[in-house]
């Protein structure tokens, strides 16, 4: 069965991390479950709001990058290119202004494949004030 | 669709049930089941919105708050997600029809007499009977009302 499903920061099976100041590092780590796929297509949603680990907003030219990884965490696919936070800026709601997927057809997440969000900010981005929703579907 | 209408299913609507326990998991805030002789049918696109409070009357807020919409039978066994889990602010947005949140169900749903949406929010600080009654929701969707005589 296909379902709608939305990752967010809550999701059981993400990690978070404090990214590495001045680093791309991995912000937030989303492991498909076993038994589960998720389906990426052209029109979903990513939105992301992130503060620093000084409490202070993220800076808006700080690049982030959405990818695809294998199962050994090794092969690496563009989910969304690199991109400042200026443009995803916490929006959750005006569909105009919301970021979507820049692929070209649907993708399939396979159990144990991960999708993560990196950011490289001056100070870094912190785990516990950001959130994040990743607009999908799953096949349970 | 023959006799296919516009349904406003709100929080005060008569066939819903209120939680009244308080809780920081996943509660099963408000309850719909659907009556006899009408059909919910649930599309892509359709408008959803929510206004919560917890204990301390203070508006839910991310990245603690979320929400999400399931469809259950009768029994309560089968269960579809056809909404989230969301952030709240995701679904906070009444009027503008750019911000409104939409379900994204690929194809239609039908909840038949019986059968439940139930609306659910979670948040680390928890609704009380209280704050459930001063938060509102709302699923603009669509019905079928069977008329004496016919069968849906």
């Amino acid at each position: 069965m296909i379902e709608p499903f939305v990752i967010n920061q809550q999701s059981s099976d993400v990690t978070q991390t404090d990214t590495t100041a001045a680093t791309m590092s991995t912000w937030m780590s989303y492991r498909v479950p076993k038994g589960e796929k998720i389906i990426l297509r052209p029109e979903d949603e990513i939105c992301i709001y992130a503060a620093d680990t000084g409490a202070a907003a993220l800076d808006a030219f700080a690049p982030v990058k959405v990818i695809l990884k294998d199962a050994t965490d090794t092969e690496e696919t563009p989910l969304v290119q690199s991109i400042q936070y200026g443009s995803y800026n916490g929006e959750f709601r005006d569909r105009d202004k919301i970021i979507k997927l820049d692929i070209a057809h649907e993708i399939i997440v396979g159990e144990q494949e991960y999708i993560k969000i990196q950011i490289k900010d001056t100070t870094g981005a912190d785990k516990d004030t950001g959130y994040f929703e990743i607009r999908c579907h799953r096949e349970v | 669709m023959p006799g296919l209408v516009k349904f406003r299913l709100a929080d005060t609507d008569p066939n819903i049930t209120e939680d009244s326990t308080f809780g920081t998991t996943w509660r099963d805030t408000w309850l719909f089941t659907c009556p006899s002789h009408m059909q919910v049918i649930l599309r892509k696109g359709d408008k959803f919105s929510l206004k919560a409070y917890d204990s301390g009357d203070v508006e839910y807020v991310a990245p603690d708050a979320e929400v999400k919409i399931e469809v259950r039978d009768a029994s309560e066994q089968k269960k579809i997600l056809v909404y989230g889990p969301a952030n709240y602010l995701s679904s906070d947005e009444f009027q503008d029809s750019k911000k409104v949140a939409l379900l994204r169900i690929d194809q239609e749903i039908r909840v038949k007499p019986r059968d439940k949406i139930v609306f659910m929010t979670k948040d680390s600080t928890g609704m009380d009977s209280a704050s459930v009654a001063n938060s509102y929701c709302q699923l603009i969707t669509s019905r079928i009302i069977e008329v004496e005589g016919d069968r849906l």
